[in-house]
């Protein structure tokens, strides 16, 4: 114990002396969760929760372009410019990339709408061979600018045919009511009122009752802790090599104690690295991230299951840590082989993008990291309010990986000076 | 005190000894140097003495344990001074040999004693606290030489302790050694300072191409082969004195 306690002071004073290490493990992380977060969310707001410039050119000027209008103003998705009036204009801006998108209403499209009903409604009594088919239909033509994603340009034709929809049925009442009037005289109550006969109510499905959405933060703020746990890989394997460049390694090896005192005080100081890591991370996500608009990080309901998932994870990250340290030889090695495969490993654990989002094949592989183990547990925890038990598969992943590597590198290390 | 039986070191990926069949006999309180070119194996055959790697051939006895099989015990009795700076830069002087002392497992109030004396007889109380990385060649040198002694060993081994240093500094530092011997300690010594290794060898072992070319007291090595010195000697069993 008392060489224990000398080996986690002197590893500990190293550590904090080496202030490039430092901001690798504490401001890199933080910087990239911000970064990251804030492309990820505008991203997704894009298609979700940000409005959508739209040029809007009404040549109509009546009960469709106006219903049309406020309807895309209610969804909360757009927001109209009216500042442009022409065809050529609007096509213009467009291609610029200021407007992603251009709706021009024709003229007389209300006018043409309410022609054709008077024919509809007389089909519906005509024989087959008197039914009037020659309509003449209004075109509202949307531009769009050609680098705009797919689902993006499906997202506002979808909303501009459901409003269309609407509003033609609408007026289609509106005639038929009149007609009607003139036929019965008495009014039908079936103007201005929406015709829907089927609502949606989206319900997320958690196990436990929660009122937590997964959103960026909830995403990338777990996600960068883990990577940036990982990424403990590079100071701490450069310490090893670091001590058998300088000879100290070798000292240590004569002096009477167990390598495995060594290895304990390099586990206990980069552990309580990472466990700081976590901590700057949870409240960056609580304090910081809401100071650029994004959402805050809610932490679930299982405080002490979160605590054991960081330990798990961390434990985990520096167990591989000394791995890299044991088996490399050079710096060079250790900062290629240590950054390149905690990048591989990241991308494969979803830290990058999200594991649903990938191929199958990929879903499948991403169980191999265990930064994806870290990843769900925390997942479990803020998005699902789970609790110890809930996260015992990954934990458990977590500790056995650390165990294994430490094994590994301890009987390396050993043979490696047999193999001389 | 130390045994080594035909000692053979083959490197992997070698073909060639790096250590020949050497056979030695060190005893207590001698300060015995092992002599020769670079390459010639004393590195080897000092790191087999540590215990860092095992021989291909032969054995290695320590106050007759068995450096192969006992070299837990032998760690306690031995102290060493690699000839790289083994001491972490970023540390003060003061916190490398704490840290040292407390793997020897030297209770604390011992170590400060320990501690402050080696730094007030090689000069250096008042640079306790500087950082490694701040001192000179030859302040470190003495650094690393207190980081082996501090736990008093009965075998002080040594690999090239003064190499790279002014010769004030290096006298500085074989006088001391002298003294730690005087108290008891046996010293084995590597080094390619032939003239400082007559002055300081009570025996001497010049090692070429891995074997023991010659051994035996320096001044009456020197007799025996009508040379002036020890210089001359080993020029003339060599035929090289170019890396010495």
């Amino acid at each position: 114990m008392y060489k224990l306690k000398a080996s986690v002071i002197k590893e500990f004073l190293v550590l904090i002396r080496d202030i490039p290490g430092l901001i690798i493990l504490f401001a890199m992380p933080i910087a990239m969760i911000i970064v990251v977060t804030l492309v990820q969310d505008s991203t997704l707001k894009s298609i979700s929760d940000s409005k959508i410039k739209i040029l809007y050119i009404d040549n109509d000027n009546d009960i469709l372009s106006k219903s049309l209008k406020e309807g895309l103003l209610k969804s909360d998705i757009f927001e109209i410019d009216t500042a442009i009036n022409t065809f050529s204009q609007a096509k213009k801006e467009v291609a610029s990339g200021k407007y992603r998108i251009a709706i021009i209403i024709p003229a007389d499209a209300t006018n043409t709408i309410r022609k054709n009903v008077k024919p509809i409604v007389n089909n519906i009594f005509a024989p087959s061979n008197k039914k009037e088919t020659n309509f003449k239909k209004p075109e509202i033509i949307i531009l769009t600018d050609p680098t705009t994603k797919n689902t993006f340009r499906q997202t506002v034709i979808s909303n501009l045919q459901t409003y269309t929809s609407k509003i033609e049925t609408q007026i289609l009442f509106k005639i038929l009511a009149e007609q009607m009037e003139e036929l019965t005289g008495t009014t039908p109550d079936l103007i201005d009122k929406p015709i829907e006969t089927i609502v949606f109510k989206e319900i997320l499905a958690y196990e436990k009752e929660t009122s937590i959405k997964p959103n960026s933060t909830q995403h990338n703020v777990p996600a960068w802790t883990m990577f940036a746990m990982f990424f403990i890989v590079i100071p701490l394997a450069s310490n090893m090599i670091h001590e058998r460049d300088n000879g100290s390694f070798f000292r240590l090896l004569t002096i009477p104690g167990n390598y495995l005192t060594v290895l304990g005080s390099k586990t206990i100081v980069y552990l309580g690295i990472t466990f700081l890591q976590f901590i700057l991370m949870i409240l960056t996500g609580i304090f910081i991230l809401p100071l650029f608009g994004l959402p805050v990080l809610n932490l679930g309901t299982h405080p002490l299951a979160l605590i054991i998932t960081a330990l798990a994870s961390g434990l985990a990250a520096v167990g591989y840590g000394i791995l890299v340290g044991t088996i490399t030889e050079t710096h060079e090695q250790a900062g290629v082989f240590g950054s390149v495969s905690v990048i591989i490993l990241a991308s494969l654990g979803g830290i990058w993008f999200p594991v649903y989002a990938m191929p199958a094949i990929m879903q499948k592989i991403s169980i191999i990291s265990p930064l994806n183990w870290g990843l769900e547990s925390f997942y479990d925890i803020f998005l699902k309010n789970g609790n110890i038990t809930d996260i015992l598969p990954e934990i458990s992943a977590l500790f056995v990986f650390f165990i294994i590597t430490i094994l590994i590198a301890y009987f390396y290390e050993g043979a490696k000076r047999l193999r001389f | 005190m130390v045994r080594l039986e035909n000692i053979s070191k083959i490197y992997k990926n070698s073909t060639e000894f790096a250590v020949n069949g050497i056979s030695l006999n060190i005893n207590k309180g001698e300060i015995f140097g092992l002599l020769g070119t670079n390459g010639a194996g004393k590195t080897t055959t000092f790191s087999m003495l540590c215990g860092l790697f095992p021989p291909t051939t032969g054995e290695i006895y320590i106050n007759k344990l068995s450096v192969r099989t006992q070299i837990s015990e032998i760690k306690k009795i031995i102290g060493v001074v690699p000839q790289s700076i083994a001491l972490y830069p970023t540390l003060t002087a003061k916190e490398n040999l704490f840290f040292f002392g407390k793997m020897y497992g030297l209770p604390k109030n011992e170590l400060k004693k320990v501690t402050e004396h080696w730094l007030g007889i090689f000069g250096l109380s008042q640079y306790a606290d500087k950082k490694i990385k701040t001192y000179s060649g030859g302040m470190k040198r003495r650094i690393n030489l207190i980081a082996g002694i501090l736990h008093k060993p009965e075998l002080l081994l040594l690999d090239e302790p003064a190499v790279g240093i002014d010769a004030h500094s290096r006298l500085e530092i074989m006088k001391e050694l002298k003294k730690i011997n005087a108290g008891g300690t046996t010293i084995i010594y590597t080094s390619h300072y032939l003239e400082e290794a007559e002055k300081f060898c009570t025996d001497i072992a010049i090692i070429d191409k891995g074997k023991i070319i010659i051994q035996g007291k320096p001044p009456e090595l020197i007799k025996e082969a009508a040379c002036s010195n020890l210089e001359e000697l080993f020029f003339n069993l060599t035929g090289n004195n170019t890396n010495v």
